[in-house]
């Protein structure tokens, strides 16, 4: 790849990256790092995990991103007696053919909105793992492939706890990222409200990216270019969240791979053919955090998973002369 | 205000530094000289006045030659004054009689060392070395240096001392204070400059690592007293002793087994002597025309020889071509490539006076040398870029505002920013190229390369425009990444 096709590609690359925030930004007013943030998994076939308190739009992000992508979108609104069949899909007796047939589920979808995902049943919830990691679903010995791209956003509230089922670690570290929203601000506020007096913008939300133009920018993305130096300092911050005594359990290497790829992918939704620490940095904290569990002392001393990973990016040394 | 005291306490340790090697060197010379009327105290005087003269030099505008012509005449002066001190028994400072004395002790070159010749030598020389030292950046690097420097110089002294066989007074306390100095001084660069372990991973240990190599130390002097003694030492060179002799007795036999199996030379087997010489006939006449005339063996040897002074001469030339562009590379400045000098105290003299030779050489190469530039220049170019963001580092690093290991150069660029407003364009394209080059495949332009030695230039104006200054007076604490 010589330096002019790699500029002209990562400026096709900014270019969707800026119309689909744009886009998004019509409905969610505030919060582009959110809609940054997935944007780079849809370019790493990763899942986002969205979590904050009810009520900031959370299921309305993901909706709206998924609105912009022109693809086959499917929502599960998780409850406690939702069942994997319901998501995966069951093979039923066709009384007129005299055949068995697979009705699919809605996780047959490119983009899924898994919501309030800790209401489903942990069982339900494991039947999403197969989904999350291998692509596929398997009913009755059968295993058939998910489209692509396919993507799945899952939200969930953090403070309700009553009837709900909080996610194993083996799932969490399925999510490549977790965004987070917080309140607007005030003036934030004031825009959403006048922005959904009349209408609800999201019903005339335009799809702006095909999901053929999503493969081929996803294929830009991996083609980021990264230093050495840039994969050993993931490496470090990796390796690090093992070491720090506040923690219980650090990150996968899974969690590297993550990291790189969606590093790979923010270089790209910059503009910039190779990656550099910044991005990483960028990242760290939303990659990583909902993969360390925190051990209960230091929670008690006021550690939390968020606050752990930043001081490792303040220890960890950057790779620079 | 703290900058300019970290500052002065540094080369003060510095000063202490080279005063202790500095010391031993004049008692071993004084010693060596047969006089006690020397007194090291007073040639060390030169040291703290050539420093404070240069410091006063350098505050006024007069351009080098001058201040140099000056620093001479305060040498002479002075030199005059410790002179007249120490040679003249007379107190009326008219009385001149003491410098026919010193003039013939200077020339009379057969006595070297005389006491004349090693005041005046050593006098000079501390003088340089002051003058040396108001012009050093005390930072970590060159602190190493002087140590390194220090302690070889120690052992040479030690060495030639044991060997003169001279017993030299206080060498215990001048070690002592050497070592004292070395480590305060290089702890002090070290922390100063944001590298040491007390910003790394364990700071928050740090009362707990300080006391462990404390106590570490302690038992380990405490094992190495109790253990080494003068008798283990002899046992030790007894064994080294033995070994060598079974060693060499070992190589004896099995050079003397080699030898056993060539066969004796026996007189009855020499063949028989060899009868007259056996003269050849005439050859057949054909054979004549395959005979090459004189005339063309000449040519041909010339040509052979040719050929072969030639393929040496062309291995010679691509050998020293890659050495010589291996120094413009080093030395080129009107190329628009930049080098890092190497930082330390000593070896950067070194190296100054190394680089002084070489870039006449390489001017002398360059008059023969055939046009060849654009063939190695992409990754000079991205070479360049990145010791000019070196540069960068270390001249903020020592005006105070230091990277924080963890920091990303970008990060490091919002700092600088705020530590320096009037810099910011110069600073982020710096940045912005470095970043470029140090994380991406491609290499960078020569015209990136020429516009940044620009910036750099421009940024080294600011500098000198007393930006450092202001800089010090923000009193911007480091940000943490």
């Amino acid at each position: 790849m010589n330096n002019a096709t790699a500029s002209g590609d990562m400026a096709r690359l900014k270019t969707t990256a800026d119309r689909f925030r744009s886009n998004v930004a019509r409905v969610i007013v505030g919060k582009e790092k959110a809609i940054d943030l997935i944007f780079v998994a849809l370019l790493c076939e990763g899942h986002v995990l969205i979590e904050d308190v009810p009520g900031v739009g959370k299921t309305l992000l993901a909706k709206a991103a998924a609105r912009s992508l022109n693809c086959a979108f499917r929502r599960i609104q998780c409850t406690p007696d939702l069942l994997p069949s319901d998501v995966v899909g069951i093979q039923f007796f066709n009384q007129k053919s005299s055949e068995f047939e697979f009705r699919p589920g809605p996780i047959l979808a490119n983009i899924v909105l898994v919501d309030e995902i800790n209401r489903a049943m942990p069982r339900t919830q494991s039947a999403l793992l197969e989904c999350m990691q291998e692509q596929q679903v398997t009913v009755d010995l059968k295993s058939i492939s998910l489209p692509r791209p396919f993507m799945l956003i899952a939200t969930q509230n953090p403070i309700e706890l009553e009837g709900t089922f909080p996610l194993p670690e083996a799932q969490l570290d399925r999510f490549l990222l977790k965004a987070k929203l917080g309140y607007p601000s005030p003036t934030e506020e004031s825009a959403v409200l006048s922005r959904f007096q009349n209408s609800n913008p999201l019903e005339e939300l335009p799809s702006i990216v095909e999901s053929s133009e999503l493969l081929e920018l996803q294929d830009l993305s991996r083609r980021v270019f990264l230093d050495q130096s840039v994969r050993d300092y993931i490496i470090r911050v990796n390796a690090a969240t093992r070491e720090n005594p506040d923690v219980k359990l650090g990150t996968s290497t899974r969690a590297a791979l993550g990291l790189q790829a969606a590093s790979q992918a923010m270089a790209g939704i910059q503009g910039r053919d190779y990656v550099i620490p910044d991005d990483v940095k960028i990242l760290a904290s939303s990659v990583l955090s909902h993969r360390i569990i925190v051990k209960t002392e230091a929670r008690l001393r006021g550690r939390s998973e968020d606050g752990i990973i930043e001081e490792i990016l303040a220890t960890v040394p950057v790779p620079a002369d | 205000m703290e900058q300019e005291r970290r500052h002065s306490f540094l080369t003060l340790i510095m000063a202490g530094m080279e005063a202790c090697w500095l010391y031993t060197a004049l008692i071993l010379g004084i010693a060596k000289t047969g006089n006690d009327g020397l007194l090291p105290a007073l040639i060390l005087s030169f040291y703290p006045v050539s420093w404070s003269v240069d410091r006063v030099l350098r505050r006024l505008p007069w351009p080098w030659i001058g201040k140099t012509g000056a620093s001479v005449v305060g040498w002479i002066t002075y030199t005059l004054v410790i002179g007249k001190w120490l040679f003249s028994s007379s107190l009326n400072p008219l009385d001149v009689s003491w410098l026919p004395v010193l003039a013939s002790d200077l020339i009379h070159l057969p006595s070297f060392p005389n006491q004349g010749q090693l005041f005046l030598v050593s006098g000079g020389l501390i003088w340089w070395l002051g003058r040396r030292l108001a012009r050093l950046q005390p930072d970590f690097s060159s602190l190493i240096s002087e140590f390194q420097f220090g302690t070889a110089v120690l052992l040479i002294l030690f060495f030639m001392a044991s060997q003169w066989e001279m017993n030299l007074p206080g060498l215990v306390l001048v070690c002592l204070a050497f070592f004292a100095f070395s480590f305060v001084g290089i702890s002090l660069a070290h922390a100063r400059e944001g590298k040491s372990w007390l910003h790394g991973a364990h700071r928050n240990q740090w009362l707990s690592i300080l006391l462990f190599a404390i106590g570490l130390a302690f038992a380990l002097g405490l094992f190495m007293s109790a253990v080494i003694r003068p008798e283990l030492l002899k046992i030790l060179l007894n064994i080294l002793k033995l070994l060598w002799h079974a060693l060499s007795e070992l190589m004896r036999m099995i050079i003397a087994f080699l030898a056993s199996l060539f066969p004796k030379s026996d007189p009855a087997l020499m063949p028989p002597p060899a009868g007259p010489p056996v003269v050849p006939g005439e050859p057949p006449a054909w054979t004549k025309l395959l005979r090459l005339p004189e005339w063309v063996r000449r040519v041909g040897q010339i040509v052979v020889s040719a050929l072969w002074l030639i393929l040496i001469l062309a291995a010679l030339w691509s050998v020293s071509s890659q050495i010589i562009r291996w120094l413009l590379h080093k030395l080129d400045h009107d190329e628009g490539a930049s080098y890092e000098p190497i930082s330390g105290a000593f070896r950067e003299d070194l190296m100054h006076l190394l680089r002084m030779i070489l870039s006449r050489v390489a001017w002398i190469v360059r008059l023969f040398r055939w046009n060849r530039a654009g063939q190695d220049s992409l990754s000079r170019e991205a070479q360049s870029v990145r010791q000019i963001y070196r540069h960068l580092l270390d001249w903020a690093a020592s005006a105070g505002c230091p990277r924080h290991a963890a920091q990303t150069p970008g990060e490091y660029l919002l700092t600088l920013t705020r530590w320096c407003p009037e810099g910011r364009l110069e600073l982020s394209l710096i940045t912005e190229q470095y970043v470029h080059v140090r994380y991406s495949p491609f290499l960078p332009t020569k015209e990136v390369l020429e516009n940044m030695v620009k910036t750099w230039d421009r940024l080294k104006g600011m500098k000198k425009q007393g930006w450092r200054k202001q800089g010090d007076d923000k009193q911007l604490t480091e940000d943490s990444p």
